[in-house]
């Protein structure tokens, strides 16, 4: 019986080896001769590989005819974050920052400087094209600068959002990013109140955290892990998440920084690199390095963080957890970066203090050094149909259509990857990568061949990374 | 020149998009030019970026990389009405009309994207 071959893309993954991969994410390893059978419609009707082909949709026969209806509705869940439009708003409520981070993506000005916060009337305005959004669920984000130096316009927002949610019956959720150092009892009477969850920064030990993040009295760590302690106290211990910059100081500890995350009780990290925007771009002699750099130091946290789980120690690096619910299951994350195309103002949205909105937090880095083409509108002068119809988010999404950019289309990892046209806009001044030298694409297809290679090596890491996708401590039997 | 190399493809076994998609993924690592040196022969020059950089390796990996290329090619027509059909099916709930596409060619850039 003959078959016939359905859309995939393939990877020769190493000297032995070909990756397929199809175009709803799901994939196949095969020995090199095995590929050189199949796309010649040579396997045998009765081979195990043909079937399993068959089964994971990289061939019909007549048997089984075209699956259409199958892969159509596969490929809709792949890209079901499109549905409902952008749920993530994210509010600057404040630029200023009492802390004087060498990377800060936010560019923050000095914290008595209050021409830089967000009015009520701003605030009102920008709620008001939230819920003009049509997401069934929507995130309230608010950040600064550092937020809870203007907390009179954190709480107006959580009020009325509240109370607008509840009058539309709309599902809300908010998140507060700040870090921590002038949290107090009122602050966290509140978010207890409101159901609040607060995202915070620990970029490891003491002295690594203090030395990336200076402020006044250069007691950054100590306060942050002592609010710490009280917010779980007060608002329960999985409502406080922490995020890690990885600066040329931290490349030398990975595990080092693993340690503190367990020792502080945090079950999940984020392993980031700097990006190339606001003090990070300008301090970039003193705290950057090639990507080269941190995906040695992504390898050695990566691995600690394994064996902490395979001795007993339930711990997530979040960018792995990404990546592998992209790969090994049916189901879309709604990660902006990793979306095709981008979630960049269809899946997040940033109103900043001053009234303008901007198709993701970069976008608004790149105006605060001067570069305003991504800015979508003004919440005072502008309808939500200009901002959110507008050319320039049109553009924006034209642009981040991973299948349609050259070095993309052609890459096997395509169903489980994205782009990032602001980032791309930001390093070369194009809105479409030069994907051989992006380092996007290096830093993506690094990690992704990683993870591949790390789940085929043994039953042991397969156990764990199941652990991650279903984010819960690994059962005591191994996942085959 | 020191450190370069070249490659000849005979374009009746593989057309011109075929041989710059493959060398795309050398841009990285090398210079590439391409030039018609024959009837039906295009040569594909590499120059190393770096020039401590040795280019031994390159002609092989081109080569397999053109097969490669090829190969993605068939595939890629052989399976793309079923490819659109999938994605029309998945997505035929939605109105995808952009009338602004329908209403201009190549040449007019209506999305702006080369701006």
């Amino acid at each position: 019986m003959t078959y016939r071959l359905l859309p995939f893309r393939f990877l020769r993954f190493d000297d032995a080896r070909t990756l397929v991969v199809n175009e709803t994410g799901e994939h196949h390893f095969l020995r090199n001769d095995d590929f050189e059978r199949f796309v010649q419609r040579e396997l045998p009707d009765d081979s195990d590989l043909l079937l399993d082909l068959k089964a994971k949709h990289f061939l019909f026969d007549s048997e089984s005819l075209a699956p259409f209806e199958l892969l159509a509705a596969k490929y809709r869940t792949k890209k079901a974050f499109l549905d409902g439009f952008t749920s993530l708003h994210i509010f600057v409520v404040s630029l200023r920052c009492e802390h004087s981070c060498h990377y800060c993506q936010v560019s923050r000005v000095s914290s008595d400087r209050t021409r830089y916060d967000m009015t009520e009337e701003t605030a009102t305005r920008s709620l008001d094209l939230a819920f003009r959004s049509p997401a069934p669920r929507l995130k309230i984000e608010i950040q600064g600068g550092e937020p809870l130096l203007h907390f009179d316009r954190v709480r107006q927002l959580i009020i009325e959002g509240r109370r607008r949610a509840d009058e539309a019956r709309r599902e809300i959720e908010f998140v507060v990013t700040t870090n921590l150092a002038l949290l107090d009892d009122e602050m966290l009477a509140f978010f207890h109140e409101h159901g609040v969850f607060l995202s915070t920064s620990l970029d490891g030990p003491a002295a690594l955290h203090d030395a990336n993040r200076p402020r006044p009295g250069n007691d950054s760590h100590s306060r942050m892990t002592t609010n710490l302690r009280r917010a779980r106290e007060v608002l329960g211990h999985d409502r406080v998440a922490a995020l890690m910059t990885t600066t040329r100081l931290s490349l030398q500890s990975p595990r080092e920084i693993v340690d503190e995350y367990v020792r502080l009780g945090f079950t999940s990290m984020f392993l980031r690199p700097l990006s190339p925007y606001g003090f990070a771009l300008r301090s970039a002699g003193t705290t950057g390095y090639a990507m080269r750099d941190f995906l040695n130091f992504y390898v050695a946290a990566l691995d600690e963080i394994i064996d902490r789980n395979a001795n007993g120690t339930f711990l997530i690096e979040s960018y792995a957890q990404l990546l592998l619910t992209r790969i090994f299951t049916p189901f879309a994350t709604g990660y902006v970066d990793l979306q095709s195309p981008a979630g960049a103002g269809i899946g997040a949205v940033v109103y900043n203090y001053d009234g303008d909105v901007y198709a993701s937090d970069e976008s608004r880095m790149l105006a605060e050094m001067g570069d305003t083409r991504f800015r979508l509108g003004n919440v005072h002068r502008d309808t939500y149909e200009s901002i959110f119809g507008g050319d320039t988010l049109r553009t924006i999404v034209a642009a981040s259509v991973a299948e349609s950019i050259p070095g993309c289309a052609d890459c096997a990892f395509l169903p489980w990857c994205g782009a990032d046209p602001v980032h791309n806009y930001a390093t070369t001044g194009d809105l479409l990568p030069h994907v051989p030298t992006s380092d996007f694409h290096e830093k993506n297809f690094f990690i992704i061949k990683h993870l591949l290679s790390l789940y085929e090596r043994d039953a042991d890491t397969r156990r764990i990374f199941w652990s991650w996708i279903r984010n819960e401590a690994p059962q005591a039997e191994a996942v085959a | 020149m020191t450190g370069s190399a070249s490659v000849n493809v005979e374009l009746a076994i593989y057309p011109i998009d075929i041989v710059l998609r493959a060398a795309h993924a050398f841009t990285a690592r090398c210079f590439v030019t391409p030039r018609i040196t024959g009837e039906g022969l295009l040569t594909v020059d590499f120059t190393p970026r770096d020039a401590n950089d040795s280019l031994d390796d390159v002609p092989g990996e081109f080569e397999n990389a053109l097969l490669d290329a090829r190969l993605r090619a068939t595939i890629a027509a052989e399976t793309q009405m079923i490819r659109e059909l999938i994605v029309a099916q998945a997505f035929c709930e939605a109105d995808l009309l952009d009338r602004r596409d329908s209403e201009s060619d190549e040449y007019t850039d209506p999305r702006g994207i080369a701006r």
